[in-house]
């Protein structure tokens, strides 16, 4: 019996692109789906406890997607979108979901809803990178701004949702909000027009 | 209700955001179903408001999650194993006595070989589970490290040499809000029943005790995010000399102190 599943084969996937690996996940390779999961799961399971503060119902969340991923990853169009992006996206969907006990509003099926995410996010240093710029940005948002976002992002909050929580005009909020945005879209080199600066 | 296009970048990120409704919802919705170009903008406005999931504290999952996807995933592929049923009541005859005892025999030597395998196996498995952890802890102290670094609430503060005890400087970075600090300098090796200790000192009450360590051969010296609590405002850090293992409270010299600004 050789010793599978070896270190060579494991280093060989961690180098390869999101695309590639998603093509072997197509033809079944568990490999593929191991380094797809050990590339992102922090990211999920970081944003999915967030939104959720609870590490189980996190963890099951993780679980379901990249099961998702590995059952559906011939749907995946490289064209069309980013698989982090997507992860992202449908990590929060299914968290707020969970957290405000709301059926999912169908936003999950890998070829459909696409997320264009220009940054690559395929090695730790790229995501510790964004990581850094993203948090720096957040910490300096005054203090209105950053409960707005948070609300809306990590709690799944409408602009009326929030204006009650927080007792501001909704007015407040919606300014808030867009400032917040455009404070976000600076630090991370985005130009107005959507571009990476 | 007209049908124009959404006239702003931030209109598709507060799509995106979810943070529409009524009126401000239906309208935009209507027109993504419509319209190529602005489904392509709602795509690329869900990659930016994606970006926000980076400032969620980093997090890693126990490494049971990954085992229990990836026994998921083999337990759909495994084909349902076959069941040996009984044989029917038939005129026995020597072949297919002979034909039973041989299959027997063979899922006997089968069995013990898939057991000796598993048992393989399952060395196998701890050792990479083990190694994973390694690799786990060190990713979440890697990424504790660039929050420190990154953040633009960390402060560095010069710690001064106190001679005789010390004669080059010593430095530390701390971020009161994540509770975490680095120290690096340079000191003199101590004798065996000594050791260094930092501190933090708070402005009011008593120093707080963050690591033991002691100097390598070199003169370096560090201490990485140790446990300390978050949310205090030091005036001042310092390295003193303390009976071998450190104590709860400050008793000897000063090797090296520095206020904040």
């Amino acid at each position: 019996m050789s010793s599978a599943p070896g270190t060579e084969q494991k280093n060989a996937a961690q180098d390869q692109s999101d695309w590639s690996l998603l093509a072997r996940v197509v033809q079944k390779d568990e490999s593929a789906l191991a380094a797809l999961y050990d590339r992102y799961s922090g990211l999920v399971y970081a944003e999915a406890s967030r939104i959720l503060r609870d590490k189980g119902a996190a963890e099951e969340i993780l679980q379901d997607i990249f099961y998702q991923v590995w059952r559906t990853a011939e749907k995946f169009d490289p064209q069309r979108g980013s698989l982090p992006g997507w992860l992202i996206v449908v990590t929060r969907n299914r968290a707020i979901s969970k957290l405000r006990k709301r059926s999912t509003s169908g936003d999950d099926e890998l070829n459909e809803n696409a997320v264009a995410c220009p940054f690559n996010l395929e090695s730790a240093a790229s995501q510790n990178q964004l990581l850094g710029r993203v948090r720096g940005a957040m910490e300096n948002l005054p203090e209105g701004q950053r409960e707005a976002i948070e609300l809306a992002y990590f709690e799944g909050m409408t602009h009326s949702e929030i204006a009650s929580k927080t007792g501001e005009a909704l007015g407040t909020v919606k300014t808030r909000i867009r400032s917040a945005l455009e404070v976000l879209r600076r630090a991370v080199g985005f130009t107005n027009a959507g571009g990476i600066a | 209700m007209t049908n124009e296009h959404p006239y702003r970048e931030e209109d598709f990120e507060l799509y995106a955001l979810g943070v529409l409704e009524g009126d401000e919802l239906r309208r935009i919705e209507t027109h993504m179903n419509s319209c190529a170009d602005c489904s392509q903008k709602i795509a690329e406005a869900r990659g930016r408001i994606a970006l926000l999931a980076f400032s969620a504290e980093p997090a890693e999952p126990s490494l049971e999650v990954r085992q229990r996807l990836m026994a998921r995933i083999r337990a759909e592929a495994d084909p349902a194993r076959a069941t040996v049923t009984e044989r029917t009541e038939r005129a026995p005859s020597s072949f297919w006595n002979f034909a039973w005892g041989t299959l027997a025999l063979a899922l006997a030597i089968f069995a013990v070989y898939l057991w000796n395998s598993n048992k393989v196996l399952q060395q196998e498995l701890d050792r990479q589970e083990a190694a994973m952890k390694t690799q786990v802890a060190l990713t979440e102290k890697e990424r504790a490290i660039v929050a420190l670094f990154s953040s633009p609430k960390t402060v560095t503060v010069n710690l001064a040499a106190k001679a005789p005890n010390a004669t080059e400087p010593g430095r530390v970075v701390y971020n009161a809000q994540q509770g975490a600090l680095v120290y690096v300098g340079t000191l003199p090796q101590l004798a065996a029943d000594k050791s260094y200790e930092l501190w933090v000192i708070p402005q009011t009450g008593n120093p707080i005790p963050a690591g033991v360590f002691s100097a390598e051969p070199s003169g370096e010296a560090k201490v990485v995010l140790p446990n300390i609590p978050a949310g205090i405002s030091p005036k001042a850090f310092a390295v003193t000399i303390e009976p071998a293992g450190g104590g709860a409270t400050p008793t000897g010299p000063f090797a090296q102190v520095g206020a904040t600004p």
